[in-house]
């Protein structure tokens, strides 16, 4: 009798371990768990081709801490596919090409002022992008700049100052969103060598969630007064490691040579 | 020195890399080329926009001169597991690095052999160690 009710004991012991609910978790693909990073502490980090997360309304989350690829130059063909390679200069485009001499003349970033969208998205620090139904944030570790865009379907603001990043809007194209910017102050650079952009500019980027893992981004701009024509840049971003965080940063820590007099203060210029 | 040091800033201040396509505007004045250098760390400036190291090098003539290592900034080090423990004063560390124009002594990295012997891209690119370093 007693090792009867040793056995059944024993049964319901194994049945319990068996219908007792499993962690999600462990049915996934874990790359790694998360230590102190950007990912949800004590979750596991999935599987970078794993399917990309969902808004709560269906749509593609682009959530995550990217790392986008860097651009120095969009033109220079040795970075990755997808870089322009001949830009369409008006005669004012290329007359502001050829004279920009940040040694000379001081360059805007140098005095640590806003990068804007392109040259923060075409840099070398990582952006982590915070994502819901009516407005995706972008978190850029450059200069600790954020920038935040409503994708309610509101229009653009009427009679708005330009800004070194303008004021971008975001609908859905299926399940691509696109972020367009207007109303940027005509100062910022596409890229770290200095390639221009007037205040006629408008940018228009598509984000496009491939997987868990990765994402393909589109970089179109359409400025009238500094090129002939539309042109587009593509990248693929890939997420941060699980362990990876956006730090602090600040330009002007270390920027000794601004108060010193060895870096030429940039100046408004003169159209 | 610092005037030196202020003035390559200046130059690389916009930008975080170094790619030889870019000297004509953000590191023109550093040789698109590498060179070797050895020294004693006396400081290690752990910073944003960029980080410093200073070093104490053997001339020709065997006296001791500084030289200054640019790097990228302290957050991109960080990522990649310099802390102020890993280089410190004392430390002899070699460089592989970018000779400032004008022949003074300063040199944007490229890559620095820590005492212990692993070898990082302190450009912030993420680099493999070249392989005769």
């Amino acid at each position: 009798m007693i090792r009867l009710l040793n056995v059944m004991a024993a049964l319901l012991v194994l049945i319990s371990i068996v219908l007792s609910p499993i962690p999600a978790f462990s049915q996934s693909k874990p790359a790694g768990k998360t230590v102190l990073g950007w990912y949800p502490y004590g979750k596991e980090f999935p599987a970078l081709n794993s399917p990309a997360p969902r808004l709560p309304n269906g749509k593609p989350s682009m959530a995550g801490m990217w790392g986008q690829v860097r651009r120095a130059d969009v033109t220079d063909k040795r970075v990755a596919p997808g870089y322009i390679a001949e830009l369409p200069y008006t005669a004012w485009g290329k007359q502001q090409w050829e004279t920009y001499d940040p040694v000379k003349n001081g360059d805007y970033a140098g005095s640590c002022l806003p990068f804007g969208f392109p040259r923060t998205v075409y840099g070398p620090h990582p952006i982590h992008v915070v994502h819901d139904n009516d407005q995706i944030v972008f978190l850029a570790e450059q200069d600790t700049w954020f920038h935040l865009i409503p994708t309610d379907g509101r229009p653009f603001t009427k009679d708005l100052p330009p800004t070194w990043w303008g004021e971008s809007v975001g609908h859905w194209d299926g399940d691509a969103l696109v972020i367009e910017t207007v109303n940027m102050n005509g100062y910022i650079k596409v890229d770290t060598i200095g390639h221009p952009l007037s205040n006629q500019a408008k940018i228009t980027q598509t984000f496009k969630r491939i997987d868990f893992g990765h994402m393909e981004h589109t970089f179109t701009v359409n400025d009238p007064k500094t090129y002939t024509k539309p042109w587009t840049v593509t990248d693929l971003w890939t997420v941060k490691p699980a362990d990876d965080r956006i730090l602090e940063y600040s330009c002007e820590e270390n920027n000794e040579g601004l108060y010193d007099g060895t870096i030429v203060r940039w100046k408004v210029p003169k159209e | 020195m610092r005037f030196k040091l202020g003035f390559a800033l200046a130059l690389v201040c916009a930008a975080a890399l170094a790619l030889p396509a870019l000297a004509h505007h953000s590191h023109g004045n550093y040789e698109d080329t590498f060179m070797d250098i050895q020294g004693v760390v006396k400081e290690v400036h752990l910073v944003v926009p960029h980080s410093w190291i200073y070093i104490e090098v053997k001339d020709a003539k065997g006296e001791p001169e500084m030289w200054a290592l640019e790097a990228t900034g302290r957050t991109g080090l960080q990522r990649i597991g310099v802390t102020p423990e890993y280089v410190k004063p004392g430390d002899t560390v070699k460089a592989r690095c970018h000779h400032l124009r004008d022949g003074s002594n300063g040199c944007l990295l490229g890559f620095l052999k820590a005492k212990d012997g692993t070898v990082k891209d302190w450009d912030g690119n993420n680099a493999p160690p070249p392989a005769d370093f």
